[in-house]
């Protein structure tokens, strides 16, 4: 798996590429998310769109990133998964309580909200 | 007076004449010693020369020796790096083997290969001569097997590739001899071919008895093989405990002090004495064996020996959850560098079998989730201990049962993911997961096998 980060504003983005199960990715995305709290980060945004497998260990991340940015008092969104991601969150219940957003303009919206 | 002046003039004549050839002759002589001379000097010259050339030579020559030995002492790191340094775990047999060099670069060479079937392929073989060309040949040979068995569970199909390639790229008079056998590790079936090489040998533990893997076959690569090589397959049914011994020529014809040779008589004798012992103890005795009959005379072959023990693979499938009859196929996971071959194998077969492109990627999410936990939870991430994966595909269902090494767990008292105690859990969706996308999920008792079953087109 591939990540990238950027930050725009008080909003980290961090971008997955290929697939989320392996523990040393995992590992990886934990202490990103770390680092941009630490430099004062507001809001969280997982950007999804090129991520293409997940597991229940990619599961566990997502349900502890949004237990930890709840802690934080963050935001933690999910933009754009691709079907097949999209249907396994789905499966486990995590839309019924995590922000989920498919384009850029629902995003903004999503977090125009927050701001 | 006069006649008196007369003999004197003539006698002063007489002796100016005999004194003008003696000077004749020394002049004669001192030009003889000259020439001689001058020519004694050339010949030490050319002496000098021809030393200074003969010194030049054995330099070179010396230097060309010393190449030649770097040379071939690289052919021969080639070569042992040819050799398997560990044999594969394989799931139902033991394999030992043991190379006896001769002093030069052999041509022999042994590797066991669990093909993408997940059958396991045995392969000896022995290329003609010795020396720089016969490493070659070896090198392109055991790429060239690797190739073709990966392709092929048919050793015969395989000869005729690895005979047409090789006297394609091979000009010299060079050949190889070979043995391929494939097992199917739940049947204990092995299909095997023979290409010119000496026939192995099965030891059964129950009758104590040796029989010889015989079959016809003609040597691979020589070009006047090219269009009238031939191979053909047999078929063998072992039985588990069997003991079948692989070997190269070198060892039969080793001689005695007698000029006898070892022979394939007293080495069938040897593995009827032997054949109880430990597979490494047994080839170690063999070799011994040999060295005793030789008798101190060197070995004119190098030589390899290669033993295969069978185990007995109904155990593997009594906790399974599928029987022999349902000849499931086999895999082996050790490490998470695994999981994704494991997976691209079986979702190929759901392809193969109509399943649809949803169900495939429903399948994948339990393959992973079957061999993570039987990793992590199971094995806790001990690559020494093995993940046995049967599965069977058909175009009614699809099954897949995954044992671990572990001590299994309580299957009865999963958490429920969903229950909003456990949704912020970083774990305990897996079984979860499976429960979801399969239509059944079997465990055994102890916990450490899950069985995973879909049925195409729903339950």
């Amino acid at each position: 798996m591939e990540l990238s980060v950027n930050v725009t504003e008080n909003v980290g983005y961090i971008t997955l590429v290929g697939q989320l199960w392996q523990n040393d990715d995992l590992i990886s995305i934990y202490n990103e998310i770390e680092t941009l709290l630490e430099s004062n980060v507001q809001h969280i945004v997982l950007n999804l769109d090129r991520l293409g497998f997940i597991n229940s260990a990619g599961l566990g991340l997502l349900a502890r990133t949004y237990a930890r940015m709840a802690d934080y008092g963050g935001k933690f969104i999910l933009l754009s998964p691709h079907s097949s991601v999209l249907e396994v969150i789905e499966v486990s219940g995590f839309d019924l309580f995590m922000t989920i957003v498919q384009t850029q303009e629902e995003l903004r919206q999503v977090l125009r909200q927050t701001l | 007076m006069a006649s008196g002046t007369d003999t004197l003039n003539k006698k002063i004549l007489k002796y100016k004449a005999r004194i003008s050839r003696i000077i004749s002759i020394c002049k004669f002589f001192r030009s003889k010693y000259i020439s001689l001379a001058n020519k004694s000097r050339e010949t030490e010259k050319l002496l000098e020369e021809r030393s200074k050339a003969l010194t030049e030579s054995v330099y070179r020559l010396g230097r060309i020796n010393s190449e030649l030995d770097d040379e071939m002492e690289t052919a021969k790191r080639i070569q042992d790096g040819l050799m398997p340094k560990e044999l594969p775990e394989a799931v139902n047999l033991r394999a030992a083997a043991i190379y006896i060099p001769a002093g030069k670069v052999g041509g022999d060479l042994y590797d066991i290969i669990i093909t993408p079937r997940q059958k396991i392929a045995i392969l000896i073989f022995d290329v003609s001569g010795h020396g720089i060309p016969a490493a070659l040949i070896t090198a392109m040979a055991k790429m060239l097997f690797a190739n073709n068995i990966e392709k092929s569970d048919s050793p015969a199909e395989v000869f005729r590739e690895v005979n047409k390639s090789l006297c394609h790229f091979v000009k010299t008079e060079q050949y190889l001899t070979a043995f391929l056998g494939v097992i199917d590790p739940i049947k204990n079936l092995m299909t095997y071919s023979r290409a010119g090489h000496v026939p192995p040998l099965v030891y059964n533990t129950k009758t104590s008895t040796v029989t010889k893997l015989d079959t016809k076959g003609f040597f691979i690569g020589h070009s006047a093989l090219l269009n009238i090589a031939e191979y053909w397959d047999s078929k063998v049914q072992l039985a588990p405990e069997d003991k079948i011994l692989f070997y190269t020529d070198g060892l039969t014809e080793g001689c005695s002090d007698e000029g006898r040779m070892y022979g394939t008589e007293r080495l069938r004798d040897a593995l009827m004495s032997f054949g109880p012992l430990d597979i490494k103890l047994l080839l170690d005795k063999i070799v011994e064996d040999q060295e005793v009959f030789r008798n101190g005379t060197p070995l004119r072959d190098d030589f390899t020996l290669l033993c295969v023990e069978l185990k007995d693979s109904e155990y593997l499938l009594k906790d399974s959850g599928f029987t022999r009859e349902d000849e499931p196929s086999i895999l082996l996971v050790y490490s998470f560098n695994d999981i994704e071959k494991a997976c691209a194998i079986i979702l190929k077969e759901l392809d193969k079998c109509g399943y649809g492109d949803k169900t495939i990627k429903q399948f994948r999410i339990c393959i992973f989730e079957m061999l993570t936990n039987a990793l992590i939870h199971g094995n806790k991430n001990d690559s020494a201990r093995q993940v046995v994966v049967f599965y069977k595909i058909t175009q009614v269902s699809a099954s897949i049962s995954v044992i671990d090494e572990g001590d299994g767990f309580d299957y009865n008292n999963i958490p429920d993911p969903l229950s909003h105690e456990n949704r912020l859990k970083d774990h305990g969706r897996g079984v979860f997961l499976m429960r979801h996308y399969f239509d059944e999920v079997l465990f055994n008792v102890k916990g450490n096998r899950v069985l995973g079953r879909k049925y195409h087109g729903g339950k």
